[in-house]
């Protein structure tokens, strides 16, 4: 596949099939009864799914002992283009949608993928940073 | 009724393309802060935008950011700029209209 093609990823089948033709990991499986996909990117694994004309992708930072800080993900979605982080009552929740409706360049994916992932590990490092 | 009092407020809003994103950005004055629980159920609810609150003299933003280093297809720019309109839409119903104020 080209990086420059412009692909139709409609159900989650197809998106799997994109993401591994695009030469990443992905296993289908099902989270709370929602069909899934994992995504794994070098060491960093999240979840992506199709909703509502959208690819959402989603990575949950769970936390045993805090609950998620308000202001360190208020100052984290002010100087981030990937990912919105929103604090659970156990953790984070980090997610980001992209309108694939209308079909979207493999390039553009490639990318939207690769980001998320970098940026899933910039969060986990400074959340880990924080908790020291 | 909401979209006319948001065209009262002087919302900015400004697209861009910039580190191979396509940026949507609005900004509004606010005559008090957004509270947690209005921030965390916005951003739990909604696609593709985000609601960050700034400052004392409070400000909200809205924003998304969309690969788009090999080009954005014309109509998913078109759908993106009527999911703006939809995302501040929610926001001012949410906070209420009287909650909004010209920057």
């Amino acid at each position: 596949m080209e990086l420059t093609d412009f692909i139709q990823v409609s159900d989650l089948r197809s998106l799997n099939k994109t993401i591994r033709r695009l030469g990443y990991d992905s296993i289908e499986g099902v989270e709370k009864g929602i069909p899934v996909l994992t995504v794994t990117i070098g060491r960093t694994l999240f979840m992506a799914t199709i909703h509502n004309q959208c690819l959402k992708l989603m990575y949950m930072l769970r936390s045993t002992h805090n609950p998620g800080d308000f202001a360190f993900s208020n100052n984290w979605n002010m100087h981030n283009f990937m990912g919105t982080v929103i604090p659970l009552t156990n953790g984070y929740a980090m997610k980001h949608e992209t309108l694939v409706s209308t079909g979207i360049v493999a390039g553009n994916l490639h990318d939207t993928l690769t980001n998320f992932a970098q940026s899933v590990e910039k969060f986990v490092h400074e959340w880990a940073s924080l908790s020291e | 009724m909401e979209r006319a009092s948001m065209n009262n407020s002087g919302i900015a809003s400004a697209v861009g393309f910039g580190g191979g994103y396509f940026h949507v950005v609005k900004v509004f004055g606010l005559t008090r802060l957004l509270t947690v629980e209005e921030i965390v159920k916005f951003n739990t609810e909604t696609q593709l935008f985000n609601l960050t609150p700034h400052g004392e003299s409070p400000i909200g933003i809205l924003k998304a950011h969309i690969s788009a280093r090999y080009g954005v297809e014309p109509r998913a720019l078109i759908s993106l700029l009527a999911n703006s309109e939809d995302a501040l839409a929610k926001v001012v119903s949410m906070i209420g209209a009287n909650a909004l104020k010209a920057i």
